[in-house]
Order: C-alpha cells, then structure tokens, then sequence
C-alpha cells in the first residue's frame, strides 16, 4: 500500500512537550503508509518545536498562538495529502489506525469520514476525566478522523472564532452538509488525560463556546433555510 | 445574543432557544429577583394587565423547572434589581421555549456531559 494515497497528519501543539514525542512515534508507526507529517507549533515556550525538528520527515510549521483550530487549519493550509488526519500532542494512535481507517474508505466510495472508537487514559488517577471514564466510546474527535480532502472542500476550515469546541462545531456542520461517515469498531486512539488538557476544562468559558456555537448552529439552519430539528416547541 | 436566550442543560445535552419576552424574565431571575417582582417588570414595561404578566411569567418559570434549567432558592436578603433589562426591544410577545437535542452527540465528549 506504500505506493498508496498520500495522508497528511496534521498535530497541533502548544507547550505538549512532555507528550509530543510519543505522539509523533505513534504517528511514525502506522505501517506501510505514505504519509506527510506537518506539526504546527502554535506558540509554544517549552521547547516544543525543537522536538518536533529533531524527527526525521516532520515539516515544523510555527505560529504564534493563535488556539488549535487555527493550527489545524494552518496544517490544512499546508496538506497536500489525498486524505488528511489529525493528532493531538497528548493522544496516540494505535498501531493501523489509518490502515484500517483507509482500508475502510476505499471499500466505501460514498463515504467522506472515517471515525474510530476512542478511550481514555488517565495519567494520574482522580484528575480530570474521570467522568468520562474508560470504556471505549465513539471519537468524533479530530484525533479519530480520517477524512477525503474532498470533504474539508466541503464543509471548509475549522471555525477558529472560539477557543474550544472548534471540532464539534465542524462535525455538526458537515452533517448538515450530508457528509456520510463510518466507523472502525475499534479502540485506535488513546486519550491521554493529564489534568491539563485544553478542551477538557469544565471552566466557564469552556461552556461560553458552546453557547456560541449553538447559537451559531442556529443562525446558520435559520439563514440557510435548515431545518431547527426541535423536539417540543412551547409558547406561553 | 442578539435577543435570543440560549442554554444549555449540561446533564443530558438537551439545548433550549428562548424567545418573545424569554429572556428579559430570564435575565431577572438571575439577579435573584421574585417571580411576582418580575411579572411586576414586565407588566409595567409593556402596560400588560397584571394578570397577563402574571400568568405567562409564571408558566414560563414553571417550563424552566420543569426542563431543570432553574431551581427555585429561598429570596436573598436583599432584593435583586428589578428594573427592566437593558437592550431587549420591540413589542410584548408571550415566552417561548424551543427544545432541541441533536446536538447531544456533539457534546457527549468533549467535555462530557455531568452525569
């Protein structure tokens, strides 16, 4: 499959660079791949680009910070894979992650996304997360996806306006889109909980982008002449 | 935002579009101000009868607990500021509360929701 289909891999990072490096190695495993490696730094002061530098086929791209949404997007920029895929510094991919994701995309030509089942690892026990637990869950995350090129023609960037939540936001609109997606029924990603996750803050101004992008999902069904999908509507 | 109320019930995803006069008696209630002060508001702003007011507050209030979205707390010692919100304009229209939750999966994750 070497001769293959080029996939980017795209891996924001800011200040990740305790976990980084195994990050990258778990990208470097996926077997029998053609694959771009780009890590945007997106401002980091820890000495995370220069690990980035030291592997072999990593293009290091540095921005100053600007949030991970337009790290990826900067990465997306940049790609010029037939099949783009995303990692986080703290996450890993398990070993043929994108082999069965890409397998799973050939043989379904209709298809535009590709999911994997996600767990989650806390790295000290108690922190934050442990709501989430560890059984395995669907990731429609940006760590488990495989997606066509064509499908980020699409639906477009990742709306960078807040700070968090940019992913969600994205796959609620491809769905509105019609993009069709499947799911390798295996855990493939690891998600590395370490109290100090970005999205995974339970702050207030975590909860304020979800607000923004409701409200936003809203605007946009109204605008776009959508339907709302409400379940009750009630009037006074 | 933009004189539409949303919100959020981060137990089981569910999302709510509040309209009409929703959101001027929504941002009373957060200053901790009695219900029957906010009918008092609201008949005052728009020259409703007392009743009128009375009646669509109270039923709105009642849909809020009823979604879990608000709990009723004992009055705080010193009364909240029941003047009429500022930046909410037009004419009277009754509540309304719009329920959505097809966005649950969206949110089930990241961060997920409180059990």
């Amino acid at each position: 499959m070497t001769a293959g289909s080029l996939i980017s891999c795209l891996l924001p990072v800011h200040n990740g660079a305790a976990y980084l490096s195994e990050a990258i190695a778990s990208i470097l495993a996926q077997t029998r791949m053609r694959l771009e490696i780009i890590v945007v730094d997106d401002g980091s002061t820890d000495g995370s680009a220069e690990i980035a530098a030291g592997f072999q086929n990593v293009q290091v791209v540095r921005q100053s910070q600007s949030g991970v949404a337009a790290a990826r997007n900067a990465g997306l920029r940049l790609a010029r894979g037939d099949y783009i895929a995303f990692l986080d510094a703290d996450d890993l991919w398990l070993g043929g992650k994108l082999a069965a994701q890409l397998a799973l995309l050939r043989q379904d030509a209709a298809a535009d996304l590709c999911l994997t089942l996600v767990r989650h690892v806390p790295m000290i026990p108690g922190t934050v997360g442990a709501p989430l637990g560890d059984a395995p869950r669907l990731g429609r995350l940006m760590q488990c996806l495989l997606a066509r090129r064509a499908a980020f023609d699409r639906v477009g960037l990742l709306d960078d306006r807040t700070r968090t939540r940019a992913d969600q936001d994205w796959f609620i609109r491809a769905a509105e889109k019609g993009l069709i997606e499947v799911v390798v029924p295996e855990v493939l990603v690891l998600r590395r909980l370490h109290g100090q996750n970005h999205s995974l803050a339970a702050d207030s101004r975590v909860e304020d982008d979800f607000l923004t992008i409701v409200k936003r999902t809203l605007d946009r069904r109204r605008r776009e002449g959508l339907s709302l999908r409400a379940i009750e509507q009630w009037s006074a | 935002m933009d004189g539409e109320l949303v919100v959020i019930n981060l137990q089981n995803g569910r999302y709510y579009a509040s309209g009409g006069v929703g959101p001027a008696i929504w941002l009373l209630l957060e200053r901790s101000v009695d219900v029957s002060d906010v009918a008092a508001a609201i008949a005052a702003r728009y020259s409703l009868a007392p009743d009128v007011a009375r009646t669509d507050v109270t039923a709105f209030v009642r849909k809020l607990e009823l979604e879990a979205l608000i709990v009723a707390a004992a009055p705080p010692d010193t009364p909240g500021d029941s003047s009429f919100p500022d930046g909410i304009e037009g004419d009277y229209v009754a509540p309304t509360l719009t329920t959505f939750d097809d966005m649950e999966q969206a949110f089930a994750l990241d961060p997920p929701l409180r059990p």
